[in-house]
């Protein structure tokens, strides 16, 4: 396949329709965007975001209208004939093989190292040693994707296109997953490249779309609803035409209320994936009826405090005391059934079953009990109740309750794993990165939703990089650094500038 | 320890045939394919690759020659047969288990039918003999365990390094493990999956040809009905075994083998033991072994026996 070094000077989308069973998912596109400019492309969860875009890299095909790059029609079969045309983009879904390493993940689409009997993989590192070094982003090509974190994934993603050196780049939420310094400075770094290529930017994140873009589009039900040039709108007022309605984010005001200890982890050691301690004698306390938020850098051991406690990874030692119970070791279903909920950080994999169809993921906790089964066997009706219930109250776009999960958007995955958690009103919650891949409207709600529960007297553990998410739910802040909590802060002594300290390493704050 | 130095000397050729057959299906995995129909291949690479010494070279001295082409006939069918094995289950995405039985049961009956055509009766074949390697076979204890045997033992351990560096160093294998794995990843980046795969298949099946020929041609130096008796499947049981890795691969097929060896032993030793219990012993300690060895789930390829379409989804 021969690459084209001919710049995009402009391209250009007219009347792209798109159906899937039941869903109009791109419904009369049109949408150009010239040489040096950053489209930001908005919209609620399932407005056809990615529909789109993967109809650009000829991942699907539209059923009408057509796309021209520098004014001539293009028919992409698949992705190569985009790779072809200069197009790069980073998926909102990760794209990587989980049992390969960085290096032979990006290998994959580096044409020029592949020699018929030689995988030339010091080309491949070279190259992404180059670009890490240009854009300040650093992975290491000899981790297996499976050892990851999500955001470290994430920052793979990025460098695998910035390697492949695409000239038309498309940004899938590229930001969901990145700690706030590595957004600011992808924003820096997506600006300075924009003199020389044009992006297409996606994210629920409006002050980035702010930050970084020229112009805005918005989607609603598959069709643009607004465009404009991002200079003259606030992003209060994008919110606004995004979801019909003022956003107010909610605050936590009430008083601190005095439940008792419910969560008790004592000197809590946990080894990482990589076989290092990723928990070193951590110790935490959480009551009922409050909202811990636990602020820190990804990777500083957050991923393996969510698992341990839920019984996913295995505790060295330590205790976790739950309703006076030790729960360390036991098994994931033990623990379910003694009232801890849990919203997972990687959502396809460990949150839903994605082949299962969207009402059975919602009862996927609750199979064996008397509310949706009896003598064995599944009580139908309960459960196509439940599922429209929640449907229509986390205002979940499907098409019917009887779709595979995996089929929904990403934001609607989220959505289905918050409804069912929520709603099965556990004895405490272990919520991670709860809004990331929703829309705002959306975020709106699951905050208002995880206030109620709290008032309700269930206590939360927030796991957040967001620290303006922390800062608005918590009742205390904890900081976690290197496996260990530097400090928990009352709500009034939280803000972002003690907490980035804290997330810092900076253990005592007299010293600055 | 003669009775061991024969067992070893006896299990290393018989593990010959399991070892290329699961080395071929190994390639059909990683791509996220399995083939139950290994066995029906091996069937037609038996009988195909006696027949060209049997019926061209017959009467005449026996030619190195002919064999040679009975070998590469098997390897060619069943390359063919493992595209029309692709053509099935990937272009047309049918149900991979049920496939597979079915091109299983088309190999074997083929096979045996052809046979009768056009051999018939126990007809036995000069075949491939052995070559004792000059100086090193006279060596001993090791020289009549690892270099006195036919050239297709040497060339079928050989091809363990090989199919390794084939599957971890070069792009081919990159492209293989990643579509047997996360195939929309794959396709996102640009690789072909369902070209990748018919490849995968096409080389899985010339491998079971082959495997089936050496077994007519060197093992046993005939062809029967029941020549392949199942070892098609346990090839692909040891693909499982082995975690998808040749080295590990060639690990289950040695102890396999050298369990039946063991087992034909005590047989012939006229020890005083059930030889029920003597011939299961090979597949009671494969069992065993799969039963005791550690999931490497994460290794493997995870898309194993899932079609792929790219606007599904899931
Ligand atoms: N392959 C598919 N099969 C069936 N339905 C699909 C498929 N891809 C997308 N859809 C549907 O099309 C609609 C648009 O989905 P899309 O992923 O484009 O939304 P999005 O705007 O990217 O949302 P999000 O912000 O949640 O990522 C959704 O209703 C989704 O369920
Ligand atoms: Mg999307």
């Amino acid at each position: 396949m021969e690459l084209t070094q001919k710049k995009i000077t402009n391209l250009r989308v007219e009347h792209i329709t798109k159906r899937f069973p039941g869903v109009l998912a791109s419904d009369d596109i049109t949408l150009e965007i010239s040489e040096g400019q950053i489209l930001a492309l908005v919209g609620e969860n399932g407005a056809g975001k990615t529909t789109l875009m993967n109809i650009l890299m000829g991942l699907y095909q539209p059923d009408e209208g057509r796309i021209l790059i520098n004014g001539e029609e293009v028919h992409f079969r698949s992705p190569n004939d985009a790779f072809a045309a200069g197009l790069g983009m980073v998926h909102q879904q990760y794209m990587l093989v989980a049992n390969m390493t960085v290096l032979e993940n990006i290998a994959l689409g580096f044409k020029a190292a592949w020699s018929p009997y030689k995988l030339n993989l010091e080309m491949v590192r070279d190259r992404i040693t180059e670009v890490a070094k240009k854009y300040g982003l650093s992975v290491d090509p000899d981790a297996y994707i499976w050892q990851l974190s999500v955001g470290e994934q994430q920052r793979v993603e990025l460098v695998k296109t910035l390697c492949l050196g695409a000239r038309f780049l498309i940004l899938d939420e590229p930001t969901s997953a990145l700690t706030p310094q590595e957004t600011d400075e992808l924003i820096v770094l997506l600006k300075n490249m924009s003199s020389e290529l044009s992006i297409i930017f996606i994210s629920h994140k409006l002050q980035e779309v702010k930050d970084l873009s020229d112009k805005i589009t918005i989607l609603r039900h598959g069709a643009v609803v607004f465009e404009g040039n991002t200079h003259e709108h606030s992003p209060s007022d994008i919110a606004a035409l995004m979801t019909g309605h003022e956003v107010d984010l909610p605050l936590n005001e009430e008083p601190a209320c005095e439940g008792i200890p419910v969560l008790d982890i004592k000197s809590l050691n946990v080894k990482s994936d990589r076989g290092f301690l990723a928990l070193n004698d951590l110790n935490l306390t959480i009551c009922s009826g409050e909202i811990v938020g636990l602020a820190g850098v990804s990777g500083n051991g957050q991923r393996e405090l969510a698992e341990s406690i839920n019984g996913l990874r295995k505790v060295e030692n330590g205790e976790i005391q739950f309703y006076g119970e030790n729960i360390a070791n036991k098994s994931p279903h033990h623990i379910i059934e003694a009232g801890m909920g849990y919203i997972p950080e990687e959502r396809n994999t460990e949150g839903i079953v994605p082949s299962f169809s969207m009402k059975e993921n919602l009862i996927l906790k609750d199979t064996e009990h008397k509310e949706f089964s009896r003598y064995a066997f599944l009580k139908n009706k309960a459960i196509d109740k439940n599922a429209e219930d929640l449907r229509v109250k986390f205002d979940i776009r499907s098409p019917n309750i009887s779709i595979a999960a995996g089929s929904l958007s990403g934001g609607n995955i989220q959505k289905v794993i918050l409804a069912r958690e929520i709603s099965r009103r556990p004895k405490f919650l272990i919520a991670v990165y709860p809004i990331r891949g929703l829309d705002l409207g959306a975020a709106e709600f699951i905050h208002k939703q995880l206030l109620e529960i709290r008032h309700e007297g269930i206590g939360i553990l927030l796991i957040s990089e967001e620290l303006d998410e922390i800062l608005d739910l918590s009742d205390r802040v904890a900081v976690i650094f290197k496996g260990q909590i530097q400090k928990v802060l009352a709500r009034k002594d939280a803000n972002r500038r003690s907490l980035g300290i804290l997330m810092a390493g900076v253990k005592d704050d007299q010293t600055v | 320890m003669n009775f061991i130095v024969n067992i070893l000397s006896l299990g290393i050729p018989f593990s010959v045939a399991l070892l290329i057959a699961s080395l071929g299906e190994m390639f059909n995995q990683r791509a996220g394919v399995f083939n139950l129909g290994c066995e029906g291949i091996m069937a037609m690479g038996a009988f195909l690759g006696m027949l060209v010494p049997y019926s061209i070279g017959q009467g005449g001295p026996t030619s190195g020659m002919y064999n040679v082409l009975g070998l590469g006939l098997a390897m060619v069918v069943g390359a063919l047969l493992g595209i029309f094995f692709a053509f099935v289950v990937v272009t047309f995405r049918a149900p991979q288990g049920i496939a597979g039985i079915g091109l299983q049961m088309f190999g074997v009956g083929t096979a045996g039918t052809l046979f009768r055509h056009f051999i018939g009766g126990t007809q036995s074949v000069p075949g491939i003999g052995n070559l004792p390697i000059p100086g090193l076979s006279k060596i001993p204890l090791i020289g009549p365990i690892f270099f006195s045997h036919n050239i297709l033992v040497y060339l079928a351990f050989l091809f363990v390094p090989l199919a390794w560096y084939i599957l971890f160093k070069t792009p081919w294998g990159l492209r293989v493990r990643a579509v047997g794995t996360n195939p929309r990843a794959a396709d996102s980046i640009g690789i072909q999956v369902n070209r990748v795969r018919y490849q995968a298949l096409a080389v899985g099946g010339a491998l079971a040809g082959l495997a089936g020929a050496y077994l007519s041609l060197a093992q046993v130096k005939m062809f029967s009905d029941e020549i392949i008796a199942g070892r098609g499947f346990i090839a692909v049981a040891l693909v499982y075994f082995g975690h998808w890795h040749p080295v590990k691969i060639m690990g289950g097929a040695l102890l396999f083998s050298l369990a039946q060896a063991l087992q034909l032993a005590i047989q012939g030793q006229g020890i005083n033991f059930p030889y029920e219990f003597a011939v299961m012993l090979p597949y009671v300690m494969v069992i065993i072994v799969l039963a005791f060895s550690r999931e490497s789930q994460l290794l493997g390829p995870t898309s194993l026996g899932k079609s792929f379409n790219r606007e599904k989804r899931v």
